[in-house]
Order: structure tokens, then C-alpha cells, then sequence
């Protein structure tokens, strides 16, 4: 397998500039109004229909043409194209500002960013969210969320009743890569998950991965959500922010020379807690509830080819009671980044990555008084090129090496304490990639994207590491001095993608993806906590591999107003993991021994309507689907339903703008209940009823549906200022969503089971006053 | 780490709005399994086994008992066949726990048999039972504390059977030193049911030190409270082979009383 897809790569390599005279037309492609660098503008030859380039991550393009004398045209979506006569008679550097269509940026725009991109990129399951395209979504509780927006597109589902943590395509949360700036965030979560930590002032777009990775991303199995922060006007002053019942937020930006280099500060915090400070009880007055976060950024264009950036994120959830207890937890991430225009066929980018997930529980009585501190922490160096040596091809090549560590939560009792110190020792791994992948327009039907990605994983020292047997019994334990190997494992990923046109509005994609991960979220509740702990992979515990094909078709009508499309996928996955009954996953030096591996497998349909444009716009998406876990140990061997496993998933966006002042919107959603286990007896222990138990996930929680409204008023608008107010109703219809179901004894007759629902959030609504200036 | 799963709980109090309602859910039947519950100690006998199986949750409890032939061996010694009080409550009859000793039951049920062994391990001395109050919001309660020096070195398990005023508290109390090793114990048996104590109650504590196998099966006995909040609800770990629910423990026993 491998070696054909090497082969195929090599017989992909460009031959074209052997038979023509080429010359090369590039730059960069920014907003006029901010200097911001425009993803995905198209650059075209009039007068060869063929030939186009997209521009970038940072807004680079390159064009390889014949010599000759062109009509250039360069369009954005929501920008004004421009049109330029060019005489090629030479290579040519030439940098293009688009003016936007209006200038409200807070413009409603479910991208895609070519009208028909999702008939002609070579690139299937991948959705874009243009932050711009949320703004009008009905939100929960005043905050505005890309990960919510993204819940809502199809093969995404929801962890739980108004929580930002996600499931990909039947995949656990810990296999979504979620990347801000291309730095890890372990955690994208605030307030127990009801928050994502991506304020949307700071957010500039994301992207998420679900069918085909591209061959520069790894380390997850399911997905890769990657989400750009803004860099920051460089030619005005800018600052927005909102008020809303919960938290605020304040986002300044502009030029620190202008045209040349640029800031941006986004911040904002939540005040629930205030609230806390009404009540006359002690406890509840001296109690800590908030989270905030920052997110920064500085970019320099040092000369015409090289442009540096830093970015970074930084956020703290804060709870407590008393004195007594003190939970804090948080990422924070930092990325310097350097563009180089090494050539005008040669793009590089550079980036040094940090990362860092931390919690800390403290609790103090006077006979117990102790620190448990966590933490996860990356350093990365990522080297990306892309080479554009003809029109038919475009290369990505690079590199990509982290160092992880990882200490685990271990418990530091300090003065009289009643308990006792732990040790479980630090774990400290290596993790490196080498990736290359070709965008062959094979013919003007075909594309072929070619990708391969080698990653490497290298568990390192110091450390005593033991291997355990089925039973969990250590069979050996092995001491290993600092920086020694101890595992190293190579994971060959082939990506391979083709697109072929049926006709100008409609085309078929099919796709192969391998995916490897190294890192694992082992968690012992169903929503996910900040404590959940990550374990490197090791002599015990294998590499976990997915292989995903899929197959999809895609058409628009009416102009590109409307685009559909159907996917089916099938997913294979390896080494999953799964507790034995009563798995002890914190301070746990011997945790391996609690593990299960398995199989799983996933599968499904993925429709989507969408109405791109026009007074009502939106999308209607629909998912069947189905995944699966095969674990030694759990249901005698046999295939269960994951937790997350839902048959139907139905999503419905509505947007429509009433007048000029206002605008309305809905969301509906339905779902399938989650798999869960529910007692299939009873019986008596020392005069205490429980429940028996038979297979794992053999029940169903009851179908979850929601209908949420928005409307949003704008009050006034000129050129460089704006004012809105956002009304929002979460739980229109106050549909009580089961979060859980308890089983007891019924308190006027013991011999009776009752089954009792619990259901957070009914009718949740919330104002926020937005501004721009 | 009792502690930090109540406490991660607090934020879902002061903040979220949340309601219950009764429901019908769609249960599955099941095949009913034997249950065994059975106990030795170094008190003095006799002791008891009780033989029932599974009942449908629809149905009644007490759950109905099963005829069976079932008998105690001391490991190295004589094996005692109990006799049957009726309603599946089977007592032995000469006898008698020892510590350090290991005791293992025979329980047959139509032809099929059940086996468990346990040890009865050293004891740790039950130095004294006070009260202890707790503010925890506006709520002030009063529980028993259990005094003990743990020793140093070794894992030791514990269970404790509380009493008030003769009646057994439903909660299910156990610990291991695993954070505490060597350190002297004051264990708070906080109990959020509705068992307060008033001014005047008399509390009786049975103090158990047990095995790790009679231990994990306590410990993971809320698994199968009926909350579907647990990762995963689960039938507790059992020490019994052969396919039963249930425990067979031999542990020690030290009892003390207080008056609140």
C-alpha cells in the first residue's frame, strides 16, 4: 500500500515546465479596509478558463501560465472582485487589496468562500465557518460560539445539553484536534463545557476536518478544527466588544505601523459569580465562579517576502468555595510564526508552538490541607513549504516535531494534612512527522490530491515503566534514564483524495484517510472534566489508527444559490480504549493495568441543503449513521453501541433578514438519544434495593430536540461604527432534554421502580449589546 | 477522592436551572441471576448467608429466596454446612471467624456452583466514635467520625455499618488508605440521605477491615445505585465465581456506640 502510494506521489511530480515557457504570477492578496491576509481568493486567467489559484493561509498565490497578456481576475466571496490587464511576458510579483461589498463585516455568510467550492475543491467532509457567519446564530447565554455553530452542520454532534465538546463521525472528543493559531488547546472548554474558550471577537475563521485530513495535519483520529485567530487592522483603530448577562468583552486592534505591522487584544470575562455576592448566605458569598480568557496578536511585514506573527491565547476558569476549596484550570498556547516567499513558486512557513494545559485543586481545612496539580505541555516546531510549479500542481511538504510532557495529577499534601503525598511519575514523549501531499489537477475533470504523512512517536525517559497482563498484574517493570527511549512506534498515514466534474455544477468526490494518535484523554465522567487525564501511548497501550473512506456527490443549482451534497463514510478503528469496572484513573501510578483495548467502527450518510444567499438563507443537514465498540471484556466480546452512537441527526439553520435593522433567526436540532445502560433487575443487599445490570449501552436515552431563536437589532450603522442589540432564546419550545435518567426506589411504595429525568436548560434567555468603533 | 466529585458538582447547583420529572422508560427484561451475600467474622457466630435471585424492576422486593446447599470451609480446618432458616437465610453452626484465616464458600444452586474466598486480615484498633458538624451551605449537619491510626506500610480496607438508633443507615461507607497510609484516620461517614442526627440519637458504628476482593466490591457498589450519571453504570465487582451477584467478606469486626 505504501509503496504505491509513493510511487503514485513520484509519478505525480510536474514534467509541464519541461514543455513550456512558463512564467509565474504571485503575491499576496489582502483587505483593503484592514490588511488582513484573505484565505481562499481565487486569481484567475480570463482568457484560460482552466487556470485559477487560491490564495492561502496567509493569503499567499501563485500562478504558473504561458507568457502572454492576460486578463487577471482576482474574487473574494463578500469582496469586490477586481479585474487588471497584466503583460506576462515575464515572472511577475504583484499584491492585490480588495475592497468588501459593505461594510458591515458583521455580514451573515455561511462560507464557503467560492460560490462553488463545494463542487470543485478537491477536499470532502470539510466545513468552513466564517466567524462572520455566526454572528446572527441564536447563542446560549449571550456568548456567541464557533464550536456551536459547528455542532450543527452535519456528522458533528453535541456532548451533552449546551456543551461545546463534540463528536466527530462516531469519534471520542479526545480524537478532535482543535487547534488555535495551529497551537493544541487540550481543553477547549469553559464552565464545565458550556463555553467553548474561542472568543469570537478574536476568531478570524475554522475549519473543520471530518472525511479528508489533509496530509500536514495528525495526531487525532476523527477531525481537525482549526481556528485562526484575526491579526489585527494595520490601517485604523479598531474596538468592539459586547455586554450580555453573563460576561462582557472588549477587542482593540489596529496599526502599529501602519500598512506594516498591526495588534490585536481580545479579551473577556464572565460575572456570574457577582451575582453570588447578593446572597446572604456565607457560603455561597465567598464562592468563585468566572472564567476569562486574552487572546493577542502582533504581525510585522518585515520586507516584501517575509512577514512574522505572534499569537497567543491565554485563560483561566476559576471556582471555589470558602477557603475551603479552589479549582482552577486553563490553556494557555503561543505561536511565532514566520512567512518567507522564498521564490514566487516557493511559499514557507515556520512555526514555533507552545502549549500548555494546567489545572490545580486545592483544599484547606484544618486537617487536610493538599495541592493536586496536572499538567500537559507541548513545545513544536512545525516547517511547512508550498510549491507551486505549475498549474496543475500544487506541493505541501514540511516537518513537524513536538515534545510533550505530561504530569500527571498528583496530590502534594502540605502542613498537618491528614493525607498523605503522591508520586506518579512525569511521562515525557517525542512525537514527529514528515508529510507531503500533491494537488494534481490530473485533468480539467479530475483532481487527485496525493498525501502521505510518516509520523513517530517515541515514549522517552526517566521513568520506571511497567507492562501488565490481562489480569492487570505487572509482569516486568523497567527503570530508564533520563531521555532514553523506551517505545517507539511508526505509523505510515496515506491521504488520498479525487474530485471528478460531472458537468459544471456537480461532482464526485471519493477519499482515503489513515489517522494515528498518540496522546489519550482517559476521562471517568460522561461530559468530560478539566481533570480528565492524558496518557501517552506505551508498551501497554498501542498507537490508536483510524482508516476512514468516504464517497460523496455534490451539486448546486440555480447559480450557486443552492448547494447540496451527499457523503457516506466508513471508519475503522484500532486500538481503542475502553476501563475495566471500577477503573481508578487519578493518582493511579499503575493506570494501564485499569485499560481495556478493542475495535471500533463507524459508519454513515451525511446530507446537507444549504441556501447560500438572499433574504432567507441557511442549511438543513441530516445524518444516519452508527458507531461501534468491540472490547475484550466488556458485553462477552461483542459489538456494543458507542455512547455517542445516534441513528438520526437533524439540524435546520434559519436566518432571515426582516429589514435593514433587523434580522431573525432559528435553529432546530434532533437527535437520536445517546447509548446507555439502563438496569435490566433488582435486588436487595443488606436491605438496600440496586440494580442488575446487563450489556453496556444497551438502552437509549430519550430523542433530544431543541428549537432555538435569535433576532438581532442593529441601531446604527455608518462606515466605522455599528451597534447591535442580540436577543436570543435558548429552548424555545422548553422541550425538558433528558441530561439523565435516575433509577430509584419509589418513595410512597418501595416495590416500585421510578425512573426520573433530570433536564438542565428550558427557556434560557439572554440580551447582548454588541458595539463597533 | 469522594471530596472532589461532590465538590465538581457545585457550579451545576448555583447555576443551571434544572428540573425532574417522572418517566416512563423502555426497560429490557432480563434472566434472573443469583445473588449471594454472605459474611464471616471474628465476632462471635453464627453467621448468616443469604441465597435470593434478580427479580424484573417492576416487580416486588425483597427479591425471593433460593433453595441451596451451601458451606463455609476454613482453610486447613473443618468445613461447617449451614442450615436453612427458610426465604434463602442459611446460618452456620459451630463456626467461628479467626484473624488471619481464610474462609471459603461453597454455595450450590440447581446444580450449579458458586465459590468465594476471603481473609480476615489484622485489625486496626477502633480508637474512638465522636460527631463532627459541617456547614456545607446553609445546611448544618452532624456525622459520626471513626478515630483510628492507621498503620503504616500496608494497605488496609474498610467498611463501616452504621446504626441509629438500632436502624441500619442504607449508605454504603468504605474506604482504603491508598491517599492516607499510616496517617492517623478521622473518617467522617457523611451521609447525604435523609439519616440527620437529632440531639439524643444513639449511633452505633461496626468497624470492618477487609480484603482487597470484598473491598472492590463495595467500592463499586454505587455503580448499581441507579444513577445514570456514572460513566458506567455496572454490577459491582464480585469475589463469588460461577456467574453470581453479591460478596462473600471475611472481616473483622469492632463495634462502638455514641450518643450525640
Amino acid at each position: 500500500m505504501l509503496r504505491i502510494f509513493v510511487v503514485l506521489l513520484l509519478l505525480s511530480l510536474p514534467t509541464a515546465p519541461l514543455f513550456a515557457q512558463n512564467v509565474t504570477l504571485s503575491g499576496t492578496i489582502k483587505a483593503k479596509s484592514s490588511g488582513e491576509d484573505l484565505i481562499g481568493v481565487i486569481v484567475k486567467v480570463k482568457e484560460l478558463p482552466n487556470i485559477g489559484a487560491a490564495s492561502n493561509e496567509y493569503g499567499f498565490y501563485s500562478l504558473s501560465i504561458p507568457k502572454g497578456s492576460y486578463t487577471i481576475v482576482v474574487s473574494g466571496l463578500s469582496y469586490k472582485p477586481l479585474e487588471e490587464r497584466l503583460d506576462l511576458s515575464t515572472s511577475l510579483k504583484r499584491d492585490w487589496l480588495l475592497e468588501a461589498t459593505n461594510f458591515t463585516l458583521n455580514e451573515v455568510v455561511v462560507t464557503n468562500r467560492r460560490r462553488d467550492e463545494n463542487v470543485r475543491k478537491n477536499e470532502m467532509g470539510a466545513t468552513t465557518l466564517d466567524i462572520k457567519a455566526i454572528n446572527k446564530l441564536p447563542v446560549i447565554m449571550g456568548e456567541r460560539d464557533i464550536v456551536k455553530a459547528i455542532q450543527l452542520t452535519p456528522g458533528v454532534k453535541a456532548s451533552g445539553d449546551g456543551n461545546s465538546g463534540f463528536y466527530v463521525r462516531g469519534g471520542a472528543a479526545d480524537q478532535n484536534l482543535i487547534l488555535l493559531d495551529e497551537a493544541p488547546v487540550y481543553n477547549a472548554s469553559h464552565l464545565m463545557g458550556f463555553f467553548s474558550t474561542f472568543n469570537s471577537d478574536a476568531i478570524k475563521d475554522a475549519t473543520l476536518y471530518k472525511g479528508s485530513m489533509p496530509a500536514e495535519y495528525g495526531g487525532r483520529l476523527s477531525s481537525v478544527l482549526d481556528v485562526r485567530m484575526n491579526e489585527g487592522n494595520n490601517q485604523e483603530y479598531h474596538a468592539s466588544g459586547g455586554i450580555g448577562l453573563i460576561s462582557s468583552r472588549l477587542n482593540l486592534e489596529g496599526p502599529i505601523q501602519k500598512g506594516k505591522s498591526s495588534f490585536l487584544v481580545s479579551g473577556r470575562r464572565t460575572y456570574a459569580d457577582l451575582f453570588l455576592k447578593l446572597s446572604n448566605d456565607d457560603g455561597i458569598r465567598n464562592s468563585k465562579l468566572y472564567f476569562y480568557d486574552l487572546n493577542a496578536k502582533l504581525n510585522y511585514q518585515i520586507d516584501a517576502k517575509n512577514k512574522i506573527y505572534l499569537s497567543g491565547y491565554f485563560g483561566r476558569d476559576d471556582l471555589g468555595y470558602k477557603d475551603l476549596f479552589g479549582f482552577r484550570w486553563g490553556n494557555t498556547t503561543g505561536t511565532l510564526r514566520w512567512n518567507h516567499i522564498a521564490s514566487p513558486k516557493l511559499f514557507s512557513n515556520t512555526s514555533l508552538i507552545f502549549s500548555d494545559f494546567r489545572y490545580v485543586v486545592s483544599v484547606t481545612s484544618n486537617k487536610i490541607q493538599f495541592d493536586i496539580k496536572s499538567n500537559i505541555q507541548d513545545w513544536n516546531l512545525k516547517q511547512e513549504f508550498s510549491w507551486y510549479p505549475n498549474s496543475q500542481h500544487t506541493l505541501k511538504f514540511g516537518f513537524n516535531t513536538i515534545h510533550h510532557t505530561i504530569v500527571p495529577g498528583n496530590i502534594s499534601a502540605s502542613g498537618i494534612s491528614a493525607i498523605n503525598s503522591t508520586h506518579v511519575e512525569s511521562r515525557y514523549a517525542w512525537e514527529n512527522a514528515v508529510f507531503v501531499s500533491d494537488d494534481w489537477k490530473a485533468t480539467s475533470k479530475l483532481s487527485i490530491n496525493l498525501g502521505l504523512r510518516v509520523s513517530s512517536f517515541s515514549l522517552l525517559g526517566s521513568g520506571s515503566f511497567n507492562t501488565y497482563d490481562s489480569t492487570g498484574t505487572v509482569t516486568s517493570t523497567k527503570s530508564y534514564p533520563s531521555g532514553a527511549f523506551v517505545q517507539t512506534y511508526i505509523v505510515p498515514e496515506p491521504r488520498l483524495g479525487l474530485t471528478y466534474l460531472l458537468n459544471d455544477v456537480s461532482s464526485v468526490k471519493a477519499a482515503y484517510t489513515r489517522t494515528a494518535q498518540y496522546l489519550h484523554l482517559l476521562s471517568n465522567s460522561n461530559a468530560g472534566s478539566p481533570t480528565d487525564l492524558w496518557i501517552p501511548s506505551s508498551p501497554n497501550v498501542k498507537p490508536e489508527i483510524a482508516d476512514q473512506v468516504s464517497l460523496g456527490y455534490y451539486r448546486n443549482f440555480k447559480d450557486n444559490l443552492y448547494e447540496c451534497s451527499a457523503e457516506i463514510y466508513y471508519k475503522d478503528l484500532q486500538n481503542q480504549i475502553d476501563y475495566k469496572n471500577g477503573a481508578v484513573l487519578n493518582a493511579n501510578q499503575n493506570v494501564e493495568a485499569d485499560l481495556l483495548y478493542g475495535h471500533g467502527r463507524a459508519y454513515g450518510l451525511e446530507l446537507f441543503l444549504k441556501k447560500r444567499t438572499g433574504r432567507l438563507n441557511g442549511w438543513i443537514g441530516y445524518t444516519l449513521s452508527r458507531t461501534e465498540r468491540q472490547i475484550q471484556g466488556i458485553n462477552s466480546g461483542n459489538w456494543y453501541p458507542a455512547r455517542q452512537d445516534q441513528t438520526h441527526d437533524i439540524s435546520i439553520v434559519g436566518i432571515y433578514e426582516l429589514s435593514a435593522k433587523w434580522s431573525l433567526s432559528g435553529a432546530f436540532v434532533y437527535s437520536t438519544g445517546n447509548a446507555v445502560t439502563f438496569p435490566t433487575g433488582k435486588y436487595e443487599v443488606n436491605g438496600v434495593s440496586y440494580f442488575k445490570y446487563d450489556d453496556r449501552n444497551a438502552s437509549r436515552m430519550p430523542a433530544y430536540h431543541r428549537l432555538d431563536l435569535a433576532a438581532t437589532y442593529t441601531k446604527h450603522k455608518s462606515k466605522n461604527r455599528e451597534s447591535s442589540w442580540s436577543f436570543s432564546l435558548y429552548n424555545a419550545y422548553g422541550h425538558q432534554n433528558a441530561f439523565l435518567i435516575n433509577f430509584a426506589a419509589d418513595e410512597n411504595d418501595p416495590n416500585k421502580t421510578v425512573a426520573t429525568q433530570v433536564s438542565l436548560f428550558r427557556f434560557v434567555p439572554s440580551i447582548t449589546y454588541n458595539f463597533k468603533f | 477522592m469522594q471530596i472532589l466529585k461532590n465538590l465538581f458538582l457545585l457550579p451545576g447547583l448555583l447555576f443551571l436551572v434544572s428540573c425532574e420529572k417522572v418517566i416512563d422508560v423502555n426497560v429490557k427484561n432480563s434472566q434472573p441471576t443469583v445473588v449471594i451475600v454472605g459474611e464471616v467474622s471474628n465476632a462471635t457466630g453464627p453467621y448468616q448467608v443469604r441465597v435470593t435471585q434478580t427479580v424484573q424492576l417492576k416487580d416486588n422486593i425483597p427479591n425471593p429466596g433460593l433453595a441451596a446447599t451451601v458451606y463455609v470451609t476454613e482453610q486447613g480446618g473443618a468445613t461447617d454446612t449451614f442450615r436453612a432458616l427458610g426465604n434463602g437465610l442459611y446460618e452456620s453452626n459451630s463456626l467461628q471467624g479467626k484473624i488471619g484465616h481464610t474462609y471459603v464458600l461453597n454455595v450450590l444452586v440447581d446444580g450449579q456452583e458458586y465459590q468465594a474466598s476471603s481473609t480476615i486480615p489484622s485489625p486496626v484498633p477502633f480508637d474512638s466514635l465522636s460527631f463532627i458538624g459541617e456547614v456545607f451551605f446553609k445546611d448544618s449537619s452532624f456525622y459520626p467520625q471513626v478515630n483510628c491510626q492507621d498503620p503504616p506500610g500496608v494497605a488496609n480496607y474498610y467498611r463501616f455499618v452504621e446504626y441509629i438508633n438500632g436502624k441500619q443507615v442504607k449508605a454504603n461507607f468504605v474506604r482504603d488508605d491508598r491517599f492516607w497510609d499510616g496517617k492517623y484516620g478521622e473518617i467522617v461517614l457523611r451521609n447525604f440521605g435523609d439519616d440527620d442526627l437529632a440531639k439524643g440519637d444513639q449511633v452505633k458504628v461496626d468497624m470492618q477491615c477487609l480484603d482487597k476482593a470484598a473491598f472492590n466490591y463495595f467500592n463499586t457498589l454505587d455503580n448499581a445505585g441507579g444513577s445514570s450519571n456514572s460513566a458506567a453504570p455496572a454490577n459491582p465487582i464480585t469475589n463469588i465465581s460461577g456467574g453470581a451477584l453479591g460478596y462473600f467478606s471475611a472481616h473483622t469486626s469492632q463495634v462502638r456506640t455514641a450518643t450525640r
